[in-house]
């Protein structure tokens, strides 16, 4: 089959490899019909997420049809339309239980920080992702979620990751209505974190990016204040625009490739002295009001970071991290799809076949052509629904 | 809470805004939908247990074996599912190994795998230039004793 693979930093090709097999009976493969480049891939193809290995093949946003179950999988049919979260759970452990199945226990040993991640290194558990022909799916009967009907792929696709975390990452600013959010980054979790907060109340929502394009797209789609710090001072601004005392609650959409500091840039990025730039984090530090919330969504490579520990304590302020725990929010998320509140396919700026996924992969890390997130097609258009 | 908080107009976003406030806010027909906690599903973040359908728990092992090392933390109990895909090889295998055998709040076990990444990234690299850069640097490194 063919499949998008890892060729070392800054390198990816389209190669074939053997199909996936059952390899637990629990297991069920799955054809791809569409996978997202998410912007969490960049930072694998940046090699910055240690255990990123040659010949590995990345996409933990996709959805497919089911084409072989193994004996155990119970709860979905072959032929069956499913989008799967993008992380593998095994829906019994302590955390699974409990709702966060983004801390499952069952399916990555090399690390306790986080649970077995399609196409996201052997740090997060060694699973091929979904920018294939083909997937092996772990607890499939339990981790995927049927497409309806009157949903389109491309509409189902971004609710795997993107369109779930921006949610988590706006309800994990505790908004209880009234609120001014603040948003870095208007990538696409950061574009469905203001979607979010407009749902679920807030009074103002400030979206922050470099990337004129983008901050155009995060105005047209949602109507949301616009501010690129290329051309301010972001802290002095947000601070004039709040009373003088910054954002109620601000979101980190960007993690540890973050513009904004050429010292951080250098130390962490170029020369791997940190895990990434966290200049995202003490950006939202900085223009978080005291007592408020920070929500960090973006994500971090371990182990250390210059971050701003001490102003963050010194302002009382709070902050909410984690994975989306994506299975437990794909039933509200479809029902704002089948409503017609979102369309979540208006993201995908570009819709290539698997064959262009290199092409697609450098003009959204380069932010070339109004790139805001990438479709990729296996079979083309042909099996979309 | 307040159950009616107080929503500013855009007009006086405008006027409060300071420094710069690119346009007024254009709130969508759909505002507050999710207003209320009870429709955010990932309130609150821990629930009481409750196993998610069609689970079968514990699972069973899977057999075969596995391509992702477990970190060195003692205790550990290795998980029943696990990732097979681009076994570990070689040096960067090996230095993987070393990593591995460290727990993950050592910033060394990081160290360590990025090293390898890098071992293997150039490894890789060199497989595939030197059959072809090797023979041409020897044959212009004989051509140009020839020609002296």
């Amino acid at each position: 089959m063919k499949a998008l693979t890892y060729d070392g930093p800054y390198r990816v090709k389209v190669r074939n490899k053997p199909e996936p097999r059952i390899e637990h009976p629990q297991d069920g493969i799955v054809r791809v019909t569409a996978a997202a480049i998410c912007g969490s891939d960049l930072h694998l193809l940046h090699g910055l997420i240690p255990d990123t290995r040659i010949g590995f093949t990345f996409g933990h946003e996709f959805t497919g049809v089911v084409e072989e179950l193994g004996p155990e999988a119970q709860g979905v049919r072959k032929g069956d339309r499913v989008m799967l979260p993008f992380q593998i759970f095994c829906g019994g452990c302590y955390f699974c239980t409990r709702g966060l199945t983004s801390c499952c226990e069952s399916t990555n040993p090399a690390t306790d920080a986080g649970t077995g991640i399609y196409g996201y290194s052997h740090t997060m558990g060694g699973y091929d992702g979904g920018q294939a022909e083909y997937v092996r799916v772990p607890f499939i009967g339990v981790d995927a979620e049927k497409i309806p009907d009157d949903v389109e792929d491309l509409d189902a696709l971004p609710i795997t990751d993107a369109f779930a975390t921006g949610y988590q990452a706006a309800e994990m600013c505790e908004l209880k209505g009234g609120e001014t959010v603040l948003v870095l980054g208007c990538g696409p979790v950061g574009l469905f974190s203001m979607w979010s907060a407009w749902a679920m109340g807030a009074e103002r929502v400030i979206a922050v990016d470099h990337v004129d394009y983008r901050l155009e797209f995060a105005r047209n789609w949602l109507g949301v204040e616009t501010l690129n710090f290329r051309d301010i001072d972001l802290v002095t601004t947000i601070k004039g625009m709040t009373d003088d005392r910054g954002a109620d609650a601000t979101v980190d959409a960007v993690g540890l490739e973050a513009a904004g500091s050429p010292v951080h840039r250098a130390l962490g990025i170029y020369l791997k002295l940190e895990a990434g730039s966290p200049q995202a984090l003490n950006f939202a530090i900085h223009a978080t009001r005291k007592g408020g919330t920070i929500s960090v969504i973006g994500a971090y490579g371990p182990p250390y970071n210059g971050v701003d520990i001490g102003t963050y304590m010194n302002k009382a302020q709070r902050m909410n991290t984690g994975q989306a725990s994506v299975k437990r929010y794909m039933p509200r998320l479809l029902e704002h799809v089948q409503s017609g509140r979102i369309r979540p396919q208006q993201v995908f700026t570009h819709r290539l076949p698997l064959d262009r996924a290199p092409e697609g992969y450098r003009m959204f890390a380069q932010k070339r052509d109004g790139c805001v997130k990438v479709a990729l097609l296996p079979d083309g258009n042909a099996t979309l629904h | 809470m307040d159950p009616t908080p107080r929503v500013i107009t855009p007009d006086e976003v405008q006027r409060k805004s300071g420094y710069q406030s690119m346009e007024p806010p254009k709130r969508p027909p759909w505002w507050g939908i999710d207003r209320d906690p009870a429709r955010r599903p990932g309130v609150p973040r821990m629930r009481q247990p409750q196993p998610w359908p069609n689970t079968r728990f514990p699972p069973e092992r899977q057999p075969g074996t596995p391509a992702v090392f477990k970190h060195g933390r003692p205790n550990k109990p290795f998980p029943p599912v696990f990732g097979t895909s681009c076994p570990p090889r070689g040096l960067s295998g090996a230095i993987r190994s070393v990593a591995y055998g460290l727990p993950d709040h050592y910033p060394t076990h990081w160290l360590l795998l990025l090293l390898g990444d890098r071992i293997e990234s150039w490894g890789t690299r060199a497989r595939r230039i030197l059959p072809v850069a090797l023979p041409v640097a020897i044959l212009g490194f004989l051509v140009r004793r020839a020609l002296a």
